[in-house]
Order: C-alpha cells, then structure tokens, then sequence
C-alpha cells in the first residue's frame, strides 16, 4: 500500500531509537520528520495532511500521555501512536481511551508498527475528507439569506409548508419560494439530503 | 414511791446505759479503750447508785455493815477504771503513779473483807441513825470507825495527785479542751465525795451518802465527747458520700471499673462499669470463674495465671486482656490490683481498678500494620523501580536494534542505488545498540554489588535478639511463643548488619506467616558454634512445614506459596549468605513445621 504524500512525526527523545526508527519508515517508503522532544516538535512541526504522530511516553519534557491532551486541546487533529520502553496496562488503557490509535510497547514488530500507522493515516485521511467536506457545505450555506437560513432550520424539523407558514407568521406560499430557493443553493434534491448535510454542520432543526 | 427511789434509780439508769453505750464502741473499734474503762467505771457508779439506795432503807447494823462493804467495792471498780480511763482519755499521766494507786486500792479491797472488820470504814456497826431527806425518813449508817479509813483517804490523794499530774502533761500536749474538762469534773466530784463521806462517817452531817450522783459530772464530759463524736460521723459520712459521688463520677467519666475479689470467699464486688463488662446482672453474684468466661478465650489462661501469680505471691497485679461485651464486641481492658493480706501475711483480698484500653491498643496495633505496610510497600517499590528502570534500559536498544535491522533487511531487499552506505550506518548504529545495552545489563550488575555492603565484626546473638524485639508486637499479637537457645560464647562474625538483620526479618516473618493456621505456635531460634570458624543459625517453627519435595526450590526466584509474595525473599536471603561465605539450607521437622539453618564463617582474629 502507497502513501503518496503521507507524512510520519516522530517525537522521541532516545537518539538512537529515534533514528532507527525514521530510517525503518523511509525504507518503508514514508516521509518521516522527527524531533527530540515535545516542545521542539510544537515549535518547529508544519503539519501536513495525511499524517500521524509517533510519541515516546517517556519524554524529557512532559509526559507523553499529558502531552497528548495537550495537543488535542491546542486543536491539532492528528492520530498518535505511542511507543513505550516500560507500558503498564493502565496507562495504555488510558492512552486509548483518550483517542491514541495504538500502545506499541518497545521493542515492536515493524507489522506491528506499519499496521498502526495505515490505520493511523486512514484516520487521518477520513477526518480530512469529513472537514473539507464540512467546509464545503458551510460555504454553500452561507450563501443563504437569514430568513432562507430559518426556513432551512424549519424544513429539516420534517414539518409540511403549511405548518412552517404558521410558525413563522407568513403564507404558505412564501414558504414554498424560499424552501425551493434553499434546495438549489446548497444543490440538494431532496429534504433527506439536507437533513444529512445539516447534520454534519450541526446545524439543529428549529423548535 | 419517794423521790429519792426515784432519783438514784433514774442516775443508776443512765450509768448503764452510758455504759452500754461506750461498751458497744469499744467492741466495735478494740483500739478505743478510753471507752472500754469509761463503761468499767460507769458499771460501778450504777452499782454505787443501786447501793447506797439500798443502803438508806437499811434497818439493822448487820443490813448498813453488809452494803457498806460492797459499796466500798463498787467505788474502788469504779476509780480503777477511772484511773486508767484517765490514761487512756488524756493520752497522758504518770504510769507508775497509776499503777500505784490502782495496788493501794485494792489493798483497801484486801481490808475492806478482813474478818474482825465489818468494812474498810467501820470496826463495828451501830444501827443507823435516822435522818430526813427530800420529805422522807432515810438511814445513815454509824458505827465505831477504823484507822485505815486514812489509807482509803491516802489512796484518793494520790489519785488527786496522779490527775492533776496527767492533766497538766495533756494541756501542755495541746489536748487542752480534754485536759480542762476532765480535771475540772473529776476534781470537783472527787473532792466533793471525799469531803461529803468523811463529814457523814464521822457523823458531822446528816444528809445521806451521794457518791454516785457525784459521778454525773464524770457522765456529762462523756456524754459531749460522745454527741461530738456523733456530730463528726454525720459530718464525716455526708463528706463520705459526697466524695464517693464524685469518684463515681469521675470512674464514669473515664470508663473505670473498681472491683475486690475476696478470695477465701470467691465473691467479686464490682461498680457498675466493672459489672457491665462481664455481663453480670446488677444482683448476680460474680466469682472468679464467672469473671473469667468473660474473657477473651486467648486470653484466659494468660489471665488466670497473672492472678495465681498475684494471690502466690502477693505482688501487685497487672494484666491486659481482651473481651467479647454483650453485643459482640472486642475490647481490651487494662487492670491494676494490689493484694491485701491478713496479719499473718496469707493474702485475703485483692483490690483493683480495670478501664478500657481498647483506643490505645487499636492504635498500637494500627502503628504496627503501617509500620509493616510501609517496609513491604518498601520493599515492592525497590523491586519494581528497579524493574521498570531495567525495562526502559534495556528494550530502548533492542527496540533501536529491531527497527535497523529491520530496515537494513528492508534496504537489501530493494537493493537500492547508493544503498550500501546506508547499510554500513545501519550495522553501526546496531553495533552501538547492543554495547550500550551490554553495558546497561554490567551497570546494573555492579549496582547490586556495591549496594551499601560493609563488613563489621558482628555478635549475631546481639543481632537475633534485636530482631526478636524489634518484632515482639506482632508476636504478641500473633500469639507465638518465642524460644532463644543462644550460644553464650559465639565467634563474632564478619559481616553487613543491616544484610544479616534482613535474613533474619526474613525467616522470622516466614516463621510468622506459616504458623498462621497452626495451633501451637513456638519459634525456636537458635545459634551454635561448628568447629571453631563456623556459626550456625537455625529457626525451627511449629507451622504448615515446606512443600514435599520443595526443597532447594524454596530459595529460588519467583518460588512462593503466599498470596501476595514475589517470591524473592529467600531468595535474596540466599544471596546475601552466600555473598557472607555461608550456606542456608531448610527441611521439614520429624514432628511438624520446618526449619532454616543458615552457617557464616567466623571472623578469625588473624585476617580481622
């Protein structure tokens, strides 16, 4: 399997594991970046999609697994494998739980290794497709008018023209020109549609 | 009936009754003989009373000469007694004139019942004169006089003399209230009777013989020193009651128990608190027995034979046992007792307090668990640090190995262009790798070594009995009787105190844990010497014994038949003998439980 443009970080402090490690995955034909700790990696990192992060627990700096919270609340979207010298259960239970895609215990098969990091980058890949998407559709959206942005909010409720006319104080008409003026602008062909595509944008039906 | 009936009868009434009174006193408290010669004295002012009443109705010579004579007698009883009364009352007077005066008077006694005499007073009798008295007529005895009438008056002078003597020395004592009184009224009626009986014998004044109203004042004295004594008991017994209130109190506050154990008797008295603790009703009665089944059964025997030492012995007792109350619950309860033995030293009761202890000890017992926590926590922790630091170490290189070689493997399959060179790098870096972790594995290994080993001469009896005391609460506790068989003249050995003091922690807290289930619980230590340069320690327990055919195996790795055991401890005892120069072997005893016997070699003189 390729991975055209793929990129692998490693944060590991140990020298000699970190670049054993960037050699194997070159071999296996990634494009590897990696650095010594975990605040050379938030300083000097330039991310590039699709991508994933190979993490020491054990760093100089900060514990990996703090680090990974970390990370996740600075909004960096990126699966992470971590690799550990001395794991116990409990912290790689923990690890997964907080979202890691594996707990790979030093020394690992590199199956091992590449298994994670293709699920790693499948991830990956899917979270990009899903925000581009979601940016699409917000785009589409915003062409919208505030009161065709209402009427979209009424009709994904599942709700007849009549009743939304109701709802918001106008003629049943009305209702009809702007619904049919939503569907064309986001491009949509049926209710069901736009109620998947709101969905994704988190956009509620109105109450 | 006359008044005179009525009179000296009323004054013979209340002699006897005072003297009944101070009778009773003296057999309830033997010491107060004060109050023993009052009565004496009293007895015979009423038998003077009763005479001389007699005496006033006499008619014939033969009638006055017979009541005359004893009623010298009652007279002589009653100043004898009065003499030592005096004594015994001021605490003072002069003995020999006591005694002195006591041989004069009965030698008036001896005369008193001469023949040839009809009393100390008269050779012969006349018949009685007749004279009026308070309205009636009444006798006065006549007769011809003797000349020891003067030694009768002899007699009381010198009792006049040993008075005042004794009530000087008691006023100057400080007894002055005492000292006044009594000379004041026993002077006065003395004087009053002596002057009033020698006037009416010698036939001077003609009223009838009053000695025994005469004791009245005599009376009065007695009767205050009685109502104030009366006074000072209901004084005394309010404040006894009050401060017996307050002790209640205060037990009550603090959970105490008093109890007596009369033990001829077998019968315990005890105060509510002690009554509660064994379960008894407040009217059952309680003996040794019953107080014993409310003894925690472990305890019991323990118990019993602190008290048997106690009663044997007459020392103080002291003693901790636990309890089961009521409702089911464990005490533990503290008692102090002192013995209290008869004259002749046979002990009769044993006093005591008894309060609950089971705060304390619940705390004691929890210091200890912690205490033993912490050293095992300790102990876990080394060992799992040195683990995890053995794990980092040593999978960092082998993971980088893995990963070259894998790469390198990689790079030979695809033999890429210009591929070489990366291929010698890669063998460097595994070469690099697999000395550091080499060297890692050698580190470790010295660490170990060094690790705090100093060698000092050693006692290791000194060493044995510091562990056993450091380790007497849960022995105690545990219920194991420790026996030390320890050769009195062992070699010092050469070796690492706090090392040798883990072997043998070791092998006692093994001792301890497989004597869990045992009924007998006997750990015998033991230290001898083989040879001149070899010291030889065994432990021989009472407990479940080693496994068949366990063997060696015990003092391997990993080896462990407890719970939560690593199964290092005989092992690390194992090493630390042998790094010593000595050998730890153990089997099973013929009669149950096992023993460890572990040898060290003697510090020869020569290479210390």
């Amino acid at each position: 399997m390729s991975h055209p443009g793929a990129k692998i970080y490693i944060v590991e402090d140990d020298r000699s594991f970190r670049r054993s490690t960037e050699r194997l995955l070159r071999a296996s034909g990634f494009e590897v970046e990696s650095f010594d700790s975990a605040n050379a990696f938030l300083v000097q990192a330039s991310i590039r999609h699709p991508a994933c992060l190979l993490l020491d627990v054990r760093l100089p700096d900060v514990n990996g697994i703090d680090f990974h919270k970390e990370l996740r609340e600075k909004g960096y979207a990126l699966p992470i494998i971590f690799m550990t010298g001395h794991g116990t259960i409990t912290m790689g239970v923990q690890a997964i739980k907080d979202g890691a895609i594996d707990f790979l215990p030093k020394p690992f098969e590199t199956a091992d290794l590449i298994s994670a990091i293709e699920r790693a980058l499948k991830r990956d890949l899917d979270d990009v497709k899903e925000r581009a998407q979601r940016i699409a559709i917000m785009a589409l959206i915003d062409t919208l008018t505030s009161r065709e942005k209402e009427v979209l909010r009424w009709v994904i409720t599942g709700k007849l023209n009549k009743q939304i006319a109701d709802a918001l104080g106008t003629t049943e008409k009305t209702v009809k020109v702007h619904r049919s003026r939503v569907m064309k602008k986001i491009n949509v062909f049926s209710v069901a549609e736009l109620v998947r595509l709101a969905q994704k944008v988190n956009i509620s039906p109105a109450e | 009936m006359s008044w005179i009936t009525i009179i000296w009868s009323i004054c013979a009434g209340i002699f006897l009754a005072m003297a009944g009174l101070n009778l009773l006193v003296w057999l309830r408290a033997r010491g107060r003989w004060a109050n023993f010669f009052f009565s004496l004295s009293a007895v015979g002012a009423a038998a003077s009373a009763v005479i001389e009443l007699a005496l006033m109705y006499a008619q014939t010579p033969a009638d006055t000469g017979f009541w005359l004579r004893w009623m010298h007698t009652s007279v002589q009883v009653c100043v004898i007694a009065l003499i030592w009364f005096v004594r015994a009352y001021l605490g003072a007077g002069s003995l020999w004139l006591a005694w002195l005066s006591c041989g004069l008077r009965a030698l008036t006694l001896v005369i008193n019942f001469l023949p040839g005499h009809a009393n100390v007073a008269f050779r012969e009798m006349k018949p009685p004169r007749q004279i009026v008295a308070l309205g009636e007529s009444v006798s006065v005895p006549d007769g011809i006089g003797t000349g020891w009438s003067l030694l009768v008056s002899g007699a009381s002078v010198l009792f006049l003399v040993y008075l005042v003597g004794a009530v000087i020395a008691a006023w100057r004592q400080g007894n002055r209230r005492r000292a006044g009184w009594l000379g004041v009224a026993v002077s006065l009626s003395f004087l009053l009777g002596m002057t009033q009986t020698r006037l009416v014998t010698a036939g001077l004044l003609s009223i009838p013989y009053t000695m025994s109203l005469l004791f009245l004042p005599i009376l009065s004295i007695m009767g205050i020193e009685l109502s104030s004594d009366l006074l000072r008991a209901f004084v005394l017994s309010r404040a006894l009651q009050e401060s017996q209130e307050r002790i209640k109190l205060a037990a009550k506050a603090v959970d105490l128990g008093f109890w007596e154990w009369d033990i001829a008797k077998d019968e315990i008295w005890a105060t509510e608190a002690g009554r509660a603790r064994v379960g008894a009703g407040e009217f059952e009665p309680i003996n040794f027995d019953r107080f014993l089944r409310s003894v925690h059964p472990e305890d019991r025997e323990a118990t019993r034979q602190a008290v048997q030492r106690s009663v044997d012995s007459a020392v103080d007792l002291e003693v901790e046992y636990r309890m089961i109350t009521t409702d089911g619950r464990l005490r533990w309860i503290a008692t102090h007792g002192y013995v209290i033995t008869k004259d002749n030293g046979a002990p009769h009761l044993i006093r005591g307090i008894s309060f609950d202890i089971t705060a304390r000890k619940k705390a004691e017992i929890e210091g200890i668990q912690l205490r033993l926590e912490v050293a095992h926590l300790g102990r876990v922790m080394t060992m799992s640090e040195l683990s995890t630091y053995l794990a980092h170490e040593i999978n960092q290189p082998l993971g980088a190995i893995l990963n070259n070689a894998t790469a390198a493997r990689i790079q030979c399959s695809q033999r890429r262009e210009g591929g070489e060179g990366e291929v010698v790098e890669i063998m460097d870096d595994i070469i690099r790798d697999t000395t550091r972790a080499a060297e890692i594995v050698r580190k470790i290994r010295g660490i170990i070594k060094k690790d705090n080993l100093a060698f000092e001469p050693l006692n290791i009896n000194v060493l044995i009995e510091e562990v056993v005391e450091l380790f007497s609460n849960p022995l105690t506790r545990e219920n194991i009787l420790i026996r030390t068989d320890l050769f009195p003249d062992l070699t010092q050995v050469r070796g690492d105190r706090v090392r040798l003091q883990q072997v043998l922690m070791n092998l006692l807290t093994n001792a301890i844990d497989a004597m869990k289930d045992s009924s007998t619980r006997i750990l015998t230590i033991r230290t001898t010497m083989q040879g001149p340069d070899m010291v030889v320690v065994s432990f021989c327990d009472t407990g479940s014994g080693l496994y068949e055919k366990a063997g060696d195996m015990v003092f391997q790795s990993f080896y462990t038949t407890k719970k939560e055991g690593l199964g290092m401890g005989l092992r690390i005892c194992r090493s630390i003998i042998e790094e010593h120069g000595g050998r730890i072997g153990a089997e099973n005893n013929p009669d149950g439980g096992a023993t460890f016997i572990f040898t060290l070699k003697a510090d020869s003189v020569g290479t210390a």
